[in-house]
């Protein structure tokens, strides 16, 4: 198999999954399940992730792959994403089979769209070209657009999808013009060239306004605050697989494009840009954990919620390069295991239409869905950082990475809301488990948990136990992780 | 080349500006192609005529009349709904206002402290149809291919999102 | 003042137009086409980075903007099918009254 055909291996199977799944659709006579859809998609996805696992083999053999004239980089790092969004795809495609079930007449174009916004989300964490990055971001996020607008015939649904649209593309406008004035002032749009030309740029400040520019960009896709306002609307609206799909697999690529520029991309400016990332990381824990505190919606305090993990994230960058990129790649494979896996109990429980919403609606859950109930709870206890679960060691890399590299208050900060954080978690599992009210859960029909459902969310509940209890078999992959500069530097012949 | 630059300027800046403090929405994308035409003509002043061309085409001729289409499609029936009410300025416009202004204070001032790499060549470099062609087939293969997932994808979504639901239809 | 300082300012006012636009205006096509101005604005940039930049045969400035012309075509297409279906459901395309969503 050439170069270039091994470099897009899962990238091509999800391309081809999903035009198989379009024009399969017409196939399908009107008014029959699309079910066969979902489960083609399912296997595109499984065959993808076993694909970035082949390239990691191969990696490991003849080290990195570069393929494209150089605008594809295949390493540890990008396969670590490739397998990472592989795997969230899996799950809320499993998750989500049976969601669409009834009401919708677009379920084919939706397992559609959901392969076509991964193919998005993994070509930004191969790319070192800003220009296929810049398209892959568009890809993820025009898909994610017209997700998050999918419960169709409810008014809520279209109010997601203009807000976040409108949103998203002001972030794009934003990262379209820092990438502008990076090619300005170092005279390419690659990563390595651009870490060439800052050496001898005569203009350093528009580099800076660049990255910060940039920082913008993402800050509006991961959700970081100040740039988060969106975040709760569109998070209420959408439907309840799709939220846990596009709060971690997107959020998890843009993390990786801001490592990749950051660390590798403008390391000389590292003294001026870590001091943006403190600023929103500070902001993103304090306005996120502040926000949940005084929310009654469960989907807009999981939201708020998953503003504040964006602030734990970002405190990662503050450590060494290689600690910064360890703890980032951990702690987003903790949260998309355990985010997924709440937004997954949700839809389980209230289904397409999300009857179900407020913490008032929570209580006494536990009498009636015992097991549902003990799930929610332990991703709850997960997101809190309790020992033993995936959340606790990814906070303890996250802020020993910080406290290691000098940022003391920031680790304070840290845990200082990580303990804020535990009031609105415990008011939600305190719901749950005390005694119903009169107008609760009770009068609302029980949905049975179908069998891939079930696999999906056993998956998820074990990824974030194993993540709490044997975390050293990924934190092994993630400090291979640590992405070069050049593919000369990456090879390393001591290996093997 | 100059004065060419010059008007090209004044028509995209008068355009713009217009498309976007104008009462009456049908003037505002009026107004918007012309200053998109400014654009094209400003392309054109550095040399890329491959580039100017394009964005007439994609943007006058697509952009701007699929605007007027949705105009139309939303509440053309009633023009005068349109015309959105001169208003006091609220809290939000006078922020709005005051953060472009700090927005074009910084960046115009790392525009005109900008120096380039390299003095500049006073032989603009060609980018026709030819050279774009070539890069496009060569260096720039990958993103042309995979332009094409994200035009399937966007021609699928908008489809759907604006298909009514069956329960609307009904 | 060179004429690529020129270039840039212009681009830089143009970007500040579209922001103050998307920022003020109510109607949520005209939110978007300040939003296609500011993309337009970075493509100035590209272009004339492209032209006064080193390495020009490369048309690295000019292959992205072609790109981005396209994208953001794209991205205007969903955004209009996204706005029609906020208008059958609440009416209007006003954003002040499409406020459904609050905690």
């Amino acid at each position: 198999m050439s170069t270039n055909l091994l470099a897009l291996l899962p990238e091509l199977v999800l391309t081809i999954t999903g035009v198989l799944v379009m024009v399969l659709e017409p196939v399908i006579p009107a008014g029959k399940s699309r079910k066969p859809l979902g489960w083609l998609a399912i296997l595109g996805s499984l065959l993808s992730g076993l694909a970035a696992f082949y390239q990691l083999q191969i990696v490991n053999a003849q080290g990195t792959l570069t393929a494209f004239y150089s605008t594809i980089q295949i390493d540890p790092f990008s396969i670590f994403f490739h397998l990472l969004i592989a795997a969230v795809v899996l799950v809320t495609l499993l998750g989500s089979l049976d969601y669409f079930e009834s009401p919708i007449t677009h379920a084919g174009e939706y397992f559609a769209l959901v392969l076509f916004g991964a193919v998005g989300m993994m070509f930004m964490t191969s790319s070192v070209e800003l220009l296929m990055v810049f398209i892959g971001l568009e890809i993820s996020s025009i898909s994610t657009y017209i997700l998050a607008g999918f419960r169709k015939g409810r008014a809520t649904a279209s109010e997601s999808s203009i807000k976040y649209f409108l949103l998203g593309s002001f972030a794009t406008a934003f990262f379209l013009y820092g990438v502008a004035l990076i090619y300005g002032a170092t005279g390419s749009t690659s990563i390595g060239p651009i870490a060439a030309g800052l050496a001898i740029t005569r203009t350093p400040t528009m580099a800076i306004l660049a990255v910060a520019m940039v920082l913008i960009g993402l800050g509006f896709k991961v959700s970081a605050a100040p740039f988060h306002v969106w975040t709760p609307d569109v998070y209420q609206g959408a439907p309840a697989p799709v939220v846990g799909l596009m709060s971690t697999a997107p959020k998890a690529a843009a993390f990786a494009v801001l490592l990749r520029f950051l660390f590798n991309g403008t390391p000389m400016l590292h003294g001026h840009w870590i001091l943006l990332i403190e600023i929103l990381a500070v902001a993103s824990m304090c306005l996120g954990n502040l926000g949940a505190l005084k929310q009654h919606d469960v989907k807009r305090l999981l939201a708020y919620s998953s503003i504040a993990h964006a602030g734990y994230l970002l405190v990662a960058f503050t450590g060494t390069h290689q600690n910064a990129v360890a703890g980032a790649c951990f702690y987003t494979a903790t949260y998309a295991a355990m985010n997924v896996g709440a937004f997954l109990v949700l839809s389980q429980l209230s289904g397409f239409s999300e009857r179900i919403r407020s913490i008032e609606d929570f209580t006494g859950l536990a009498l009636k869905r015992p097991g549902m109930s003990a799930l929610l709870g332990f991703f709850l206890l997960s997101l809190i950082g309790i020992p033993f679960t995936g959340g606790f060691f990814g906070k303890f890399y996250v802020f020993s990475g910080a406290l290691q590299n000098g940022h003391v208050w920031l680790g304070i900060v840290g845990l200082a809301n990580s303990g804020v954080a535990c009031f609105y978690y415990l008011r939600l599992l305190a719901a749950i488990y005390s005694r119903p009210t009169s107008d609760s859960v009770a009068y609302i029909p029980v949905r049975k948990v179908t069998a891939p459902a079930a696999v999906a969310l056993a998956a998820t509940a074990l990824a974030t136990l194993g993540l709490g209890i044997l975390p050293n078999k990924l934190v092994h992959l993630v400090e291979r992780a640590t992405p070069t500069t050049t593919a000369a530097v990456a090879v390393q012949p001591t290996q093997q | 080349m100059s004065l060419f630059f010059l008007i090209t300027a004044a028509i995209a800046i008068g355009g713009t500006l217009a498309a976007m403090t104008r009462r009456n929405p049908i003037h505002c994308i009026l107004s918007l192609a012309l200053g998109l035409v400014g654009v094209a003509g400003v392309y054109l002043a550095l040399g890329a005529q491959f580039v100017g061309f394009t964005q007439i085409l994609v943007y006058v001729g697509a952009v701007a009349i699929l605007a007027t289409f949705a105009l139309m499609m939303t509440q053309g029936h009633i023009v005068s709904a349109l015309i959105e009410p001169r208003r006091a300025f609220s809290r939000s416009s006078v922020s709005g206002f005051v953060t472009a202004a700090g927005v074009f204070s910084v960046l115009g001032w790392a525009a005109q402290s900008y120096r380039p790499l390299t003095p500049s060549t006073q032989q603009a470099p060609a980018a026709g149809a030819k050279e774009v062609g070539v890069a496009l087939m060569h260096t720039y293969v990958l993103p042309l291919e995979v332009i094409g997932v994200l035009l399937t994808a966007a021609l699928i979504g908008a489809v759907v999102i604006a298909l009514p639901s069956e329960e609307e239809r009904s | 003042m060179t004429p690529l300082n020129l270039f840039l300012l212009l681009s830089a006012l143009l970007f500040s137009i579209g922001l103050a636009g998307a920022l003020t205006r109510r109607n949520a096509i005209l939110v978007l086409i300040g939003i296609e101005l500011m993309l337009n604005a970075a493509n100035i940039n590209l272009i004339a980075f492209w032209r006064f930049g080193p390495n020009p045969e490369a048309l690295t400035g000019v292959m992205f903007a072609i790109f981005s012309i396209s994208v953001a075509a794209a991205e205007a297409a969903v955004g209009l099918a996204i706005i029609l279906a906020v208008y059958r459901h609440n009416k209007t395309t006003n954003l002040n009254q499409i406020d459904t969503l609050k905690g």
